[in-house]
């Protein structure tokens, strides 16, 4: 089921290389811009070039951490949306992402089905925002 | 010598009063003239005359008046009355006057005069000579003790005496008869005594009184009826003699001494008696003395039978002879017995002594007195039992003195007053008090006392008890230092039943208190020992046991020592028991584990020390056990608590395992799943692949199943703790187990109770717990069956059932359901994880799971949480 959306750009930071590939693969087919890279300290220079809708990132990374990595982003894009996608976090992990705004959980291993799902539902969301916002 | 006869001369003519004064005085008369009447008035006031010579011409007084006067002064006097010249009218009435013996005229003839006088003295000799005798035999006759009368015969026509008249009677004969003098005179004697015609009295008077022959009677016995009506009788002796034609009769009331003659007689017969049998000795002797009037020996007189008795002697062979030969040895052994008779005998001085007589063995007492001069009487008794019991009592009451100077114990006397003072008291009571006995004597009582108030005590308590009263006391010693005595006292009274004094024992029991207070401390220390301490010999025979001991085992004491000591042991050890005894008796003491039997019959683990203990001559054993239950309790809590911290720790690795191996695979799950997904997606039903493509998207969702499970285990709570209603949570799990409930045809019986059982937990957890636990009951149920659930209150907890009526789990299976990673589910169906879960959810909320369960007819599982109120400590 191909539906294409309104282009929402979004950013895919996992150092899992396989991972990486197929979320790329199936949220392009899905219709969204999609950027993805391995390394966090790649994503914060892609982010200081391109403006994004979205970040999907996954937590436990070597060099910069996923929690780092969001704060960051979140200085240059206070209104971006962020989800997270983890095989495994530490409750104060959990908490410290929530305090960064972050939307939205996906938990490793995930089906397309539901990557696809969530990020529908945050990206909503996001919309139902900004026109309210407006 | 006869009284002289005195005249009186009362003349004026001077020269004829002493003219005729000088030739009376020279008759012979006593004569004393005086010259007119008053000197003749006094005169007469102090002397009396027998004859008066007055003219009676006089001056002054005439002579008529004179005689008047005199006639009161002095009633006896005669009087001759001289004179010149008499007128008819002097003479007639000098006529008139008494005792007028003679008239003569002046001038007068002395031949006529003196003859006169002679006459008149001899006459008035002659009376008064009458007068005396009468009066001799009147004073004799009426004052006699002795009746008196006089009786006249009373004669008929025939001259024969019919009777006899009372012609008198004196005052005796009055007072004899019981009448009157009035009474009797003139009346006759068979009419006032008429027995005297029965006894024949009568006729002997008559005869009397014919023949003139005296009548003498002694003793004669005399019954009548007396004066007054009396009848009496009366014993007399009389006399009669012929008087005139009658008889004069005097008798005697012998009834009195007849009767005292008769009581001597008894009197006598009676001490005759007494003295044969008194049990006194009696000797009555006549003492024999030298020339020098010193006592040499005596001779027996007369002996009585307690003589015979007493000495052994007989009275024949003792009478009539002296000592010296009746008792030889007398005088050679006992010297002052002689001299003491015969001071007796010859001084009438009485005396009493005591004396060993050696020749008979025998102790005497003896009475010495004198009836007479040279005679004595000796009574005597054997007193030889006497002085053994008297010696006796010297010997007792030396020992008695002994004991009571030596005892420890104090021994005193005191009077009972407020403060009270010692009258005696014992050396002893120096040893307890510090006090010499002089101090002691002179100091109250109750200055002993280190509270004198508690003497006020102390004398209530003796008043009121008839017996010994004892008290503990504390009392200062001189030294100051305070000691605690028993004082026993006894209060002595008198018949009206007032305390004349306490007798009493003191003694100091000081250390026996100290000791007596260890040994309570001690009862006490081992009454409240823990363990359980009991003595009791080789047969098991209960000695005693301490409180401990009973309740430990709960028994009551009594129940206890009835019991043998070796059946209290639990068989399991009673073999073990032996080689113990064996090894107790060698060394006297072992220590060992061993068991003991409750009343309950349940198990006490005891650790036991045991030693052997003489006590009179007999083996026995005093065991000492501690009830070591808690102690095995806590080792095998402690060594569950190991296993369990063993179990953790192996969780807890395992968990953190868990974690970085679901990290690690989730990557490449991720990758996995993703690309079979997406590659299925774009595939569309018609491909050959699309098969391959689904198992390996299943399995990949079975691999992410597991990895989530592993999760769950190792990680902690992240949930909210909030207070639920269970029942609620038990709902919940069911709407989600619904459609798998009705597709395999579960009947469904939902038991929940009305109340409200609030738990405090994370509610996700309690719905995965029961989710669970409905999981599995519904796969113990493949071809349908029951499912109960239930919700109870119960003590506290709030309790979940799920009951199936499934395969049920062996026996051997269940103590191991809890473990990780066991399961009896098909491979793909369980992860072996779910029991394991559940148990440290409810673990960690202070609950419990429990399973009980049979083979073929199902199972139930338990889930306790601890109710929120019970939490708050309801």
């Amino acid at each position: 089921m191909k539906q294409t959306m309104a282009g929402e750009r979004i950013l895919v930071v996992d150092d899992e290389a396989s991972c990486l590939r197929i979320i790329d693969k199936v949220l392009t087919e899905e219709g969204y811009l999609v950027k993805s890279t391995l390394s966090p300290k790649d994503a914060l220079e892609i982010v200081r070039r391109e403006r994004f809708d979205l970040l999907l990132t996954d937590i436990v990374m070597p060099g910069i951490n996923g929690l780092e990595l969001l704060r960051m982003v979140r200085r240059i894009y206070p209104g971006i949306t962020i989800t997270v996608i983890t095989g495994y976090a530490a409750p104060d992990t959990i908490i410290s992402c929530l305090r960064e705004g972050v939307q939205a959980f996906i938990a490793k291993p995930f089906t397309t089905q539901e990557l696809k799902t969530e990020l529908r539902r945050v990206l909503e969301k996001r919309h139902l925002s900004n026109r309210k916002g407006r | 010598m006869e009284r002289q006869f005195n005249i009186l001369i009362v003349d004026d003519d001077v020269a004829l009063s002493s003219n005729l004064q000088d030739v009376l005085e020279g008759e012979g008369y006593g004569a004393v003239a005086v010259y007119d009447g008053q000197a003749a008035l006094s005169l007469c006031r102090d002397k009396v005359f027998d004859l008066a010579l007055i003219d009676i011409k006089l001056p002054g007084i005439t002579g008529v008046k004179l005689i008047e006067a005199l006639a009161t002064l002095s009633p006896g006097t005669e009087y001759i009355i001289i004179t010149g010249y008499a007128s008819l009218e002097t003479a007639i009435e000098a006529v008139k006057q008494k005792n007028i013996a003679a008239y003569e005229t002046k001038p007068f003839n002395m031949n006529r005069l003196l003859p006169l006088v002679r006459q008149i003295a001899e006459r008035r000799r002659v009376e008064e000579a009458l007068r005396a005798s009468e009066k001799k035999f009147s004073t004799s006759v009426e004052t006699l003790l002795d009746g008196f009368a006089i009786f006249s015969a009373i004669r008929d026509e025939t001259g024969h005496i019919v009777d006899f008249r009372y012609d008198y009677i004196n005052e005796a004969g009055c007072r004899l008869n019981h009448r009157s003098y009035e009474e009797q005179i003139g009346h006759t004697l068979l009419e006032l005594l008429p027995k005297h015609k029965d006894i024949g009295l009568f006729d002997e008077y008559v005869r009397l009184v014919e023949t003139g022959q005296p009548l003498v009677r002694e003793s004669i016995l005399y019954e009548d009826v007396f004066g007054g009506g009396q009848r009496l009788a009366r014993a007399f002796d009389f006399r009669a003699v012929k008087l005139g034609d009658g008889f004069a009769v005097d008798w005697r009331d012998i009834t009195e001494r007849k009767r005292a003659e008769e009581a001597l007689l008894e009197s006598e017969k009676k001490y005759r008696s007494l003295f044969e049998n008194m049990l006194s000795g009696f000797a009555y002797c006549k003492i024999l003395v030298d020339e020098n009037n010193q006592p040499i020996d005596f001779v027996y007189l007369e002996v009585n039978d307690a003589f015979e008795r007493l000495t052994g002697l007989k009275r024949e062979d003792v009478v009539g002879r002296k000592v010296t030969e009746a008792i030889p040895g007398t005088k050679e052994s006992h010297p002052e017995l002689l001299s003491i008779y015969g001071k007796v005998a010859l001084t009438g001085e009485a005396t009493k002594f005591d004396i060993y007589f050696e020749p008979l063995g025998i102790w005497l007492s003896i009475a010495v007195y004198s009836p007479q001069k040279g005679y004595f009487v000796a009574i005597f008794e054997n007193i030889t039992e006497r002085k053994r019991a008297e010696e006796e009592l010297k010997k007792s009451e030396e020992r008695y003195k002994s004991l009571v100077n030596n005892v420890k114990l104090g021994i005193f006397r005191s009077t009972p007053g407020p403060t009270g003072a010692f009258l005696e008291v014992n050396p002893a009571m120096k040893e307890i008090t510090g006090y010499s006995r002089k101090e002691l004597l002179q100091m109250s009582v109750s200055e002993l006392y280190v509270r004198p108030e508690a003497r006020e005590a102390v004398l209530k308590d003796v008043a009121s008890a008839l017996g010994k009263v004892a008290k503990e006391l504390h009392i200062r010693k001189k030294d100051g230092t305070s000691i605690v005595v028993s004082d026993t006292k006894v209060a002595v009274r008198d018949s009206a039943g007032k305390i004349l004094y306490f007798d009493g024992i003191l003694e100091d029991i000081t250390e026996r208190k100290q000791a007596e207070e260890e040994l309570k401390i001690k009862a006490q220390l081992l009454g409240m020992a823990n363990d359980s301490i009991c003595l009791h010999d080789l047969d098991g025979k209960i000695i005693y046991v301490n409180e401990a001991s009973y309740q430990s085992r709960g028994y009551t004491r009594d129940e206890l020592t009835k019991l043998n000591f070796w059946t209290l042991i639990s068989p399991e050890y009673t073999k073990l028991i032996e080689p113990r005894i064996k090894e107790l008796m060698k060394k006297g003491k072992v220590a060992f584990e061993s068991a003991d039997i409750r009343k309950d019959k349940s198990i006490m683990p005891v650790e036991v020390h045991a030693r052997t203990i003489d006590l009179g001559g007999k083996k026995l054993i005093l065991s000492v056990r501690r009830d070591i239950s808690e102690r095995k309790q806590t080792e095998e809590e402690l060594a569950s608590a190991q296993a369990q911290a063993i179990q953790t720790d192996k969780l807890a690795a395992l968990g953190r395992l868990a974690a970085n191996v679901a990290h690690e695979i989730n990557n490449p799950m991720t990758a996995i799943l993703m690309a079979s997904s997406f590659a299925l997606e774009e595939i569309g039903e018609a491909s050959p692949y699309k098969s391959e493509l689904e198992t390996i998207n299943g399995e990949a969702l079975r691999v992410r199943d597991i990895v989530k499970n592993l999760l769950d285990f190792a990680r902690p709570s992240q949930g909210e703790i909030e207070e639920v209603d269970i029942s609620s949570v038990v709902q919940n799990a069911m709407v989600l187990l619904g459609r798998q409930i009705e597709h395999q045809h579960i009947e469904l019986k939902v038991d929940c109770t009305s109340q409200v059982l609030k738990v405090l937990v994370d509610k996700n957890q309690i719905t995965q717990v029961c989710h669970n636990l409905l999981t599995n009951a519904l796969d113990a149920m493949p071809q349908g069956g029951c499912l109960t659930i239930s919700t109870r209150r119960e003590k506290g907890y709030a309790v979940v059932r799920f009951t199936d009526t499934g395969a049920g789990i062996p026996p051997e299976n269940l103590s191991r359901i809890f473990e990780p990673f066991f399961t009896t589910k098909r491979a793909a169906k369980g992860t072996g994880l779910g029991l394991s879960i559940c148990h440290n959810i409810i673990d960690k909320y202070g609950g419990k799971i429990e399973v009980k369960s049979k083979v073929g007819k199902g199972s139930t599982f338990a889930v306790r949480l601890p109710l929120a109120a019970n939490r708050e400590g309801e």
